[in-house]
Order: C-alpha cells, then structure tokens, then sequence
C-alpha cells in the first residue's frame, strides 16, 4: 500500500508542463512538498483504504464463522441484501437520513441567525447548545433511552402521570421509537450545523445588510436574498455531511433500541452489525455494507452536484 | 406591522426555550446521578437526599481511573497525529495544482463515504498481525487513519479558501522555498489558531454585532433626522451625524458651530446653552420633519416621523447603539 501510494506520486513534481493549463500558474506553490502527503496516506491506506478492498473482496465470499474457508460465491450476497428486512432497513435508513438533516438544518440555521443577532448571553446559549456534540453518540442514546423508558421507569412518562396524561411506551411503538431516534440524533448534532450557519453569517458584510434595509427589505427579504446565497457554502457542507452520517447512522440507534422493537428500528448499519457480530455472516454484512457505501457515494454525489449548481444559480 | 420590539421578544423567547429544551436530558442526568441507588424516582426533580456515592462507586470498582489515563494518552498522541499528518498533507493538496494532487485530495475524500463495518474485521486481522493488539498504539493508529479524511478535507478547503496563495507566491519570489513558505504559513495559522483564538474571536462578534446595531431600523430614524436637521441647523456635516454619534457629541459640535463666543464663555454655563440649543434643534427638527412627511411616507420606514417626541425617543436609543458600535470600530481599528 506504500508502495502504491508511492507510485501514485512518482509522476507527480513538474509532471505536467506548464502549456496544458495555460490559465493556471506555470508551477504552482507547494508541488515539490508531494512527499508531505505520504505520512497521511499511508495510515489512511493501512486503517481505511487496504482493509476496505479486503473486506470488498470478502463480500464476494461465503465467509463466515461457520465456514472459514471461504468460498468464492460471486454476487450471492448482494442479491440478499436486496431481499426481505434489508429492504426495508434501507428505506428506513433513507427515511431517517432525510428528516434529520432537515430537522437540523432547520433547527440549527435558525438558532444560527438568531444567535448571531443580539441576544442576551448568546455566548452561554451557543455554548450550551454545541454541548450535546462533545458527548459520545453512545450516552447520548442511553440517557434518551432512560427518558423515554417504559411505563413507570422512563423520567417523561413520570412526567406525563405527574401531569395526568396517559403513560406511553415509547420505545415498545416502532413509529414512536422511530421518532425519538430523530430525537437524539437532532438533539446533538444542531449543535454541529449552528456552528456552521455561525461561520458562514459571520462572512456576510453587514454593509449588505444595511444597503437592503435603507431600500426597505424586511427581514425576511434580507435573509432570503442577502444571507442566503452567501451561506450557500455552509450549507452544502451541511447538508452533505448530515446526509453522509445519516445514512450511516448506528450508535444512536444501538444505544435507544437497539434495532427494536421487533426489528422495526434497524437501519443499514445496524444491520451489517448484527449479521457481522451476531450472526457471525462476515460476508454478507461486507455486502451490506459496501451497498451501503455505494448508496451513500451516489446520494452524496447528486446531493452535492444539485447544491453546487443551485450556489452557482443563486451567487 | 411587527415592530422590532416584539421581534427581539420572540427571538429571546425562542433562543431560550430551545436552550431549556437542549438543557432538560442534561439535567435529568445530573439528577440521575446524584440519586441514591434505591431511589427510583425519573428524575425530573432532584434527589430529596442527593449522595456522592454513585461517583465513588464509579472511581472504585471500575478501572475508570487507569481508562482516563489511557483515554488522556490516546486522545493527546492522535489528535497530535492529526494535526500535524493533515496539516502536512493539506498543504500541497491545496497549493498544487497538478491533476495528480486532485487525484490524491478525491481519494482521501472517497474515505468520508466508506462505512468503517467493511473495513473492521481485516483491519482487526492486520493489526493483529502486526501484533499491535491490546497496545495504545492500535487505538492511535486506529484513529488517525481514520480521521485523515474530514480533517485534510477541512485543512485543504480552509486553506483554499482563507489563506491568500499570493503569500506565499510573494515568499518564493523572495526566494523562499515551498518548505520555508509552508513553514510561514503554518505559523501564521498557528499563531492565529492559538495565540489569537480567544481574543479574535471575540473582535470578530464585536464587529458583526457593531454591524447590526447599525443595520437595526432606529439608525434609519436616525438617518433621516439627520437629514431634517441638515436643513436647519447643521448644513455642511450631514457625515457627521450619519457616523452615528451620541446626542451629546452632536450637541457639542451644534454649540461650536452656533456660538464661537461660548469658547470664551466659562464652562459652567455652557450647559444652559447645550439645553437651550438642543431644545431650539427639536422644534426646527419638528417642523422640517413636518415639511418632509409627505416625501417620506412613501418610503419604507413609517415609524419614526409620527411625531417629532416619538422620533425623539427612538432616536436616543438608536444613536445611543451606534454609538457605542462607533467607539467599538475605534477600539478594533
């Protein structure tokens, strides 16, 4: 892999003469540093790129705990990734991906605006609005699941009796259960895209502001046409990266119900890790998973192909 | 009509709620962990007889005090890692511009899509290989490698886009080599990332919040106030009061500019004057306004020429936030 990382950049210093771009620089800053990438893409090679491909070629073998000899068996797994519960785990998977980036992006663009604005103490409410992104998915799920626990256990349903409503299973309802899983993944990661909002608002000139509003746009007419296309950037990030971790969303889900009730919670990746450590079907969770990257690459890249296209339209 | 006032109400309101709504699950922690362990109560409220003993159960009987350590050593070895592996592999990343360099970039990116479950078990089977098992040096390995995606992606685009390459085009003209040229601008990073985080931070709010002030509807009050007092009193400084000064600066220069015999005066009885003048510039102001509202009603702002108390009062408020958005632009400058 070092090797082939190398080769990769053997070509690469003074490589390409100057007449085949003739709009850029004739040598550009920093092309004698090539040899700076090797560090990282060797680790990047050892941890991610190398166990990747053999995990790839594994999908195409009947490994597992029981049969460890592996046979090649072609596309078998793959056919069975697209049959019965995968299925639907994959429309799930789509369905939570969707209204979670919404939800926060909603969420946290609004706060965003709001808290760049002049609030009261809007040091101490981003602060502690970012805070949730600092504890591990893994908590986070498990203290969800204690406050949204059965009848009689969970600290809302206490709340609910206290107040006289009805008590709820949340988690036992898998529509429920679905929801406060979008709960907890928009509870922490508002955080995440607020911060975001924050750095693009803080790049709009506030002379712009100001122009639109001598000529009596309102505020709303001064987000949508002043703010909005300077925050085109931030918010293709956005949406990209929370349509990515979307997709591959695991720990929260593992943590608040662990796939259930009867099933009706797993994603993709919950999934892949049941058939991987459970079942002991090495092979097929690789094909699963590697369904799962393709998905996630196509999705991400039209995603981010409407967006640039939308920021080019709009700046 | 929505006025601001109610409008900075509701994004309070908001802020807030959304803050206690992001606070409650944290609270219901704390409870839950300073509850007694046969009190089984949901915690929505504290404990009636809060106890220490769920953390000193926590620090005693599980290795919570050799994890920190561990969890310490890790995070300090691989977060070094990551910086400094990014921050190298960014640098060309981002300057060069041959296509190989775009290959290179692409193919770190392809890592953010990868779901790790493929990669997991031959990577356990490696590094087992390596006998790195069970070692803090699997962990940092582990995570580095796995990080190099986001934070190169983070570092290139950054420098990409904040970093001005003519820097760096200018340092080599002077002879600099790539090496000398990305070791400036690692420390102009660094010094900015580190030494300056805090306190620009800080200058940046400043600014933005300065900007507002200034954008906020009672500097349009103010704005065409200062038109209907350039009529009157102050023909040839309409700059002047636009800066956004306090009542009193304007004062200041109105006493100067009417009476050049006050500078001889004693001070004491400047003040009547001030009053005196101040007073005489609100009726003038009143009837240029009077002469102006049939211009200006068609115009978006409606609020500050009802009458001339009212545009009076917004007036204060307003100038009064320009005012100190002028003395912080000083401070920054």
């Amino acid at each position: 892999m070092t090797s082939l990382s190398t080769a990769h950049h053997a070509a690469d210093p003074d490589a390409e003469p100057a007449r085949e771009r003739p709009r850029r620089r004739s040598r550009s800053v920093g092309r004698s540093l090539w040899w700076f990438t090797l560090p990282a893409l060797a680790l990047y090679g050892f941890v991610v790129v190398v166990p990747t491909v053999q995990g790839g070629y594994m999908s195409l073998t009947d490994w597992s705990a029981f049969s460890l000899d592996r046979q090649f068996v072609g596309l078998k797994n793959f056919a069975s990734a697209f049959r019965g519960e995968a299925l639907d785990a994959a429309v799930r998977t789509l369905f939570l991906a969707v209204v979670t980036v919404i939800g926060q992006n909603v969420l946290g663009l609004l706060l965003a605006v709001l808290l760049n604005g002049r609030i009261l103490g809007r040091n101490v409410l981003r602060t502690i609005i970012f805070a949730p992104l600092v504890v591990s998915p893994l908590v986070v799920g498990y203290l969800f699941k204690y406050i949204f626990g059965p009848p009689d256990a969970g600290a809302l349903n206490a709340l609910l009796e206290v107040l006289g409503f009805a008590q709820v299973d949340f988690l036992g309802d898998p529509t429920i259960a679905l929801w406060v899983i979008v709960l907890v993944v928009v509870w922490q990661s508002t955080g995440a895209t607020m911060v975001i909002y924050l750095a693009g608002l803080q790049s709009v000139p506030p002379e712009l502001h100001e122009a639109a509003s001598l000529d009596g746009a309102n505020a709303w007419q001064r987000f949508w046409n002043v703010t909005r296309p300077l925050l085109a950037p931030a918010i293709t990030i956005n949406l990209m990266l929370g349509l990515i971790g979307g997709l591959k969303l695991f720990d929260q889900i593992f943590a608040t119900t662990g796939g259930g009730p009867g099933g009706q919670t797993k994603t993709i990746s919950t999934l892949i890790y049941e058939r991987f450590a459970q079942l002991g079907l090495y092979g097929e969770s690789a094909a699963l998973a590697i369904v799962l990257a393709l998905g996630v690459a196509v999705l991400s890249v039209v995603q981010f192909a409407m967006l640039r296209r939308q920021e080019k339209k709009t700046s | 009509m929505k006025t601001p006032r109610t409008g900075r109400v509701a994004a309070h309101v908001f802020t807030y709620g959304s803050t206690l709504v992001f606070l409650l699950p944290v609270y219901i922690l704390i409870n839950v962990a300073f509850r007694p362990a046969d009190d089984l109560s949901a915690g929505l409220l504290p404990s009636s007889e809060p106890t220490l003993a769920n953390f000193s159960k926590a620090w005693n009987e599980s290795e919570l005090p050799s994890a920190i350590v561990t969890s310490a050593i890790v995070t300090t070895l691989s977060c070094l890692a990551i910086v400094v592996l990014s921050t190298m592999a960014a640098y060309p990343l981002a300057r060069s511009t041959a296509r190989l360099s775009n290959v290179t970039f692409y193919l770190f990116l392809v890592g953010l899509l990868l779901p790790f479950q493929v990669a997991l078990l031959p990577l356990y089977l490696m590094m087992r290989d390596m006998q790195l098992l069970g070692t803090v040096w699997s962990l940092v390995i582990f995570y580095t490698g796995l990080q190099m995606p986001f934070s190169i992606f983070l570092v290139t685009t950054f420098l990409r886009t904040s970093v001005a390459v003519e820097y760096e085009e200018a340092a080599r003209i002077d002879g600099c080599s790539d090496l000398m040229a990305f070791v400036r601008v690692v420390r102009l990073l660094a010094v900015e990332a580190v030494e300056g985080d805090d306190e620009r931070q800080a200058r940046v709010l400043e600014v933005v919040d300065g900007g507002e002030a200034v954008g906020e509807p009672p500097r349009v009050d103010q704005n065409d106030r200062a038109d209907g007092a350039a009529h009157q009193v102050v023909p040839h400084e309409p700059e002047a009061v636009l800066a956004g000064r306090t009542e009193e600066v304007q004062d200041q220069v109105l006493v100067e500019r009417d009476a050049s015999e006050v500078h001889g005066d004693r001070r004491g009885r400047l003040v009547p004057r001030v009053g005196e003048v101040v007073d005489a510039r609100g009726r003038g102001c009143h009837h240029g306004l009077g002469a102006q509202r049939i211009d200006l009603r068609d115009s978006a702002d409606e609020r500050g020429f009802a009458h001339a108390e009212a545009a009076r009062h917004h007036d204060l408020r307003g100038s009064g936030g320009a005012g100190r958005t002028a003395a912080r632009a000083c401070e920054v400058h």
